[in-house]
């Protein structure tokens, strides 16, 4: 069973394609790395697959069926938290809007590492807006998370804290980033994204099997030097 | 649905407590008017500022600000539906209006209780009868459309004070020439201002629909 497929899936903006014929497919279980240059079409595919943006033109079916909210999570760019709430609002915001809502699941995620309830969300740093962030879609037990660039702007310790979150999440995982190396130890499956296209998506053993690269990097690298060997 | 209710309350305290501070500030000044004749019925002549603060500070910004510090992604992505998330804000906006709006005349009821012998003087028809709860309604979502609509709080908030400025004005205007009796006349300001802030609803949802 496929966590998520898209075929066709494409966004336009007026008369420019941010995303065109995006044709996925993500085994349940897996933990994929959404990778590519700056504009090539990430949060464009991450918004659709999430339902905040509705697609031009294809579709989007999430364990085989069309998008259902409470089993996909969304931590969005920025992680964007109300920002005078305390943590604890948060989680009870999650608790009220989320039929399948596991409080404890959340709770202990914070309590691990050492997040106060009390703590309003704009004394938080980036590296703890980010777990909070990751505690709601762990609380709303989404069967697919999709995190749009969590790691940006964390420093190298909390970038390892979230990774090591976000390795244990009990659900198919879709990640964006530009931090490659972070990737390849946590992740199992790429998609790689550039002018709006579809490069390359598979399991990383499938993928290194047919090409000559000896690692993950060298063949994003190698896909980002020369992009038109991918058509 | 409690914790809906509890979700809307909480992002919306800030601008109730704001509301309910100039009330007693306009409570406080009503009541050193009437032991003190002699201050000249400034506090008369602003009985009708609810409508526009109400737009000001709490119809705008309900939805511009989710747009501009991204908190609409998350509120959009757990399991309801963007339509159910705007009637519980919606509502708690609007219990929150029509609650000022009650406060408001009862205090006034007692600070102007005769009309001075003219119901339809703009200070007793602004602030007595059906038109004050109806016209709260109708500032409370111009602020909440072109909130939604053009998703910046900072155009939001003045161009909606001036439309609900209008919209007093305007019901003044066409008051005077109609002449019709007091009731009539509040009956058909009153529909006229629950109709529109219906089809601003609607307007809302549809902004809100097509959004990212």
């Amino acid at each position: 069973m496929n966590a998520l497929e898209t075929s066709g899936l494409g966004k336009r903006y007026r008369r420019r394609w941010a995303l065109r014929e995006a044709t996925i497919e993500l085994p349940a279980g897996a933990r994929a790395a959404l990778v590519g240059p700056n504009g090539a079409g990430k949060s464009t595919l991450l918004n659709l697959v999430t339902g905040l943006l509705a697609p031009t033109s294809g579709s989007v079916r999430i364990f085989g069926r069309p998008l259902e909210m409470p089993k996909v999570a969304f931590v969005a760019q920025d992680k964007p938290l109300y920002r005078r709430w305390s943590v604890a609002d948060l989680l009870r915001f999650g608790a009220a809007t989320n039929p399948r809502w596991d409080h404890g699941r959340a709770r202990s995620m914070l309590r691990v590492h050492d997040i106060d309830p009390d703590e309003r969300a704009d004394r938080l740093s980036g590296g703890q807006r980010t777990l909070v962030a990751l505690a709601l879609a762990a609380g709303k037990r989404a069967e697919l998370i999709v995190l749009d660039e969590p790691l940006a702007e964390l420093d190298p310790l909390a970038r390892i804290q979230v990774m090591d979150v976000v390795r244990t999440l009990e659900a198919t995982v879709l990640l964006s980033s530009h931090i490659l190396a972070d990737l390849a130890e946590a992740c199992d499956h790429l998609i790689l994204l550039g002018a709006g296209r579809v490069r390359l998506c598979g399991g990383f053993t499938d993928l290194l099997s047919t090409h000559p690269a000896t690692d993950l990097e060298d063949l994003v690298l190698d896909y980002l030097r020369r992009p038109e060997q991918a058509r | 649905m409690t914790g809906l209710l509890w979700v809307a309350w909480r992002g919306q305290r800030a601008q109730a407590a704001a509301i309910a501070a100039l009330l007693v500030l306009y409570g406080v000044s009503v009541v050193a008017e009437r032991l003190e004749p002699e201050l000249g019925g400034l506090t008369a002549q602003l009985a009708g500022f609810l409508p526009g603060a109400v737009c000001l500070i709490w119809g705008a910004p309900l939805i511009a600000r989710e747009l501009e510090t991204g908190t609409c992604k998350l509120a959009w992505t757990q399991s309801l539906s963007r339509g159910r998330w705007l009637a519980v804000t919606v509502a708690v906006a609007a219990a929150g209006a029509v609650s000022a709006t009650a406060a408001l005349a009862a205090l006034l009821v007692w600070a102007l209780p005769s009309a001075g012998g003219d119901p339809t003087a703009w200070p007793y028809y602004e602030s007595h009868g059906l038109v004050p709860y109806a016209r709260v309604l109708l500032a409370l979502m111009l602020g909440v459309a072109l909130g939604a609509v053009t998703g910046h709080t900072r155009i939001a908030m003045p161009l909606s004070v001036l439309l609900t400025g209008i919209s007093q004005l305007g019901g003044r205007a066409l008051r005077e020439g109609a002449d019709l009796p007091y009731w009539t006349s509040q009956k058909i300001e009153t529909a006229a201002c629950l109709a529109l802030a219906l089809a601003l609803t609607g307007i809302a949802y549809l902004a809100i629909r097509r959004r990212s």
